[in-house]
């Protein structure tokens, strides 16, 4: 008990020296600094600000993620259709407006029949020959017949 | 929160499709690579309608064909306007007789020259237009149904009996889609008898001509010269005929090499227009116009015009 008294009374005696009260003073002087209000309502409304915007930012994605797959998956779609779809073709050469029986075309056009005709009939008779082999007109004559008579 | 998800299935459904159909086309190129693989060996008998389609309508005959391996005979029924001619081919060569002028007229092979370009579309980038669906049933048998869709080049439409291989129906399309074409067996007998069949038509009394006879008599008829391609080029004089018109007088030769590749030269009794010639050509034909001792000569194909060009310089008499 009574070395208790005596530690107690060592503690004091520290704590009254010299370097201590100016540590002591040092210390009571200090400003007690209050957080400022203005700041923490500056803090507290950017903060709401930024949530709102991170909502907001939210929405938009819950949106436009879908959307913006949705239609990447309609291109895809398209590509896919269009690619199986019978290509409507267009002449390259649209026909000039002059006679029809031209015998420019009349070339072409016989050019391209006898293309056609054995894809049609294979080995059997081809267009052409149907054409100028039907019997009553060679029995007039044998190749003379009307031009492209289809 | 449902729709985000969606884009997922739908994907996925799309790249199945586009699988699917990249199957679907396998499976049509592997029906038309056996029709290919049998043509040599297919031996029937049967008859069917052949119809030609063109601005003024459509016209249609029967044929009754008989098919042994390479041997084909092509007959004509009573009654069509044919009746009488008769076609063979036996591999090496083509003869057609022809009874009103007791003529037979020798051709190289026709064969089946579709054949090449269906080799040449499964050989292709191409081959990924193609489709196959149930076909129905062609002469009494289940067919399956290839259609090409083409894009550079006309489609077609093909029923294939599968079992057989045969393509027992055909439909050709032009370059715009329409329908230039087709035939459609009526009766077919994969166990036919051949006994007494010629195949190799000899009439006895009946004149040969070959295209070139053809070109002379034209040419001799019509004032013009007999100019001709030369053999050199790989080109086989195949047919040629003499359109009657009054105010053309033409000669048409038709030519192709071995490789199916077709040019057509036209000699004329009058002078054409080589741009109208480049306007009226569509796709891949192309034209070369030119004159040989002031005679008017074009050439058409679907070859490159230097290529028209250098071959107009093997056009000779």
């Amino acid at each position: 008990m009574k070395e208790r008294m005596n530690s107690r009374h060592d503690l004091d005696q520290l704590l009254n020296a010299e370097a201590q009260q100016g540590v002591a003073k040092l210390v009571r002087d200090l400003k007690d600094e209050e957080p400022d209000m203005a700041w923490r309502a500056a803090l507290s409304s950017k903060i709401m600000e930024q949530s709102v915007a991170v909502q907001r930012r939210r929405k938009f994605n819950f949106f436009l993620k879908p959307a913006s797959g949705l239609a990447l998956a309609s291109c895809l779609a398209l590509v896919v259709v269009v690619s199986t779809q019978r290509p409507q073709t267009v002449p390259s050469n649209p026909a000039p407006a002059v006679a029809s029986a031209s015998i420019e075309k009349l070339i072409i056009d016989e050019h391209q029949n006898v293309a056609y005709a054995t894809d049609v009939s294979g080995v059997g008779l081809a267009q052409p020959e149907a054409n100028y082999e039907r019997a009553p007109r060679v029995a007039d004559d044998p190749i003379l017949v009307d031009f492209f008579q289809l | 929160m449902t729709c985000r998800w969606l884009p997922i299935p739908l994907s996925i459904a799309i790249v199945s499709a586009a699988v699917a159909q990249g199957s679907d086309a396998q499976r049509a190129a592997d029906l038309i690579r056996a029709y290919i693989n049998n043509q040599s060996k297919t031996r029937f008998h049967g008859e069917r309608e052949v119809t030609f389609s063109g601005s003024k309508g459509s016209q249609s005959h029967v044929e009754v064909i008989r098919k042994d391996g390479v041997r084909v005979r092509v007959d004509f029924p009573a009654g069509s306007p044919f009746e009488g001619q008769i076609i063979v081919e036996n591999g090496k060569e083509r003869r057609h007789y022809l009874p009103a002028r007791n003529e037979i007229r020798i051709q190289p092979v026709r064969s089946d020259r579709f054949v090449q370009r269906l080799k040449r579309l499964i050989q292709s980038s191409d081959v990924s237009r193609l489709t196959v669906t149930d076909g129905g049933e062609v002469a009494g048998m289940p067919t399956q149904m290839v259609e090409f869709r083409g894009q550079r080049e006309p489609g077609f439409k093909l029923w294939i009996e599968p079992k057989s291989k045969l393509i027992v129906k055909r439909q050709i399309y032009g370059p715009n889609q329409e329908i230039i074409g087709g035939y459609t067996f009526r009766t077919l007998n994969f166990k036919p008898s051949f006994d007494g069949i010629d195949f190799g038509l000899s009439v006895p009394g009946a004149k040969t001509t070959r295209p070139s006879d053809e070109l002379a008599r034209a040419a001799s008829k019509l004032g013009l010269p007999a100019l001709q391609l030369d053999r050199s080029t790989k080109f086989t004089l195949e047919f040629v005929r003499t359109p009657e018109r009054k105010e053309a007088k033409v000669i048409i030769q038709g030519y192709f090499r071995a490789d199916d590749v077709q040019v057509t030269l036209f000699i004329l009794g009058q002078d054409v227009n080589p741009e109208m010639l480049k306007r009226f050509a569509k796709g891949p034909v192309k034209t070369y116009a030119w004159k040989v001792n002031g005679v008017q000569c074009v050439l058409t194909g679907e070859v490159g015009e230097e290529e028209l060009q250098r071959l107009s310089t093997q056009v000779k008499a």
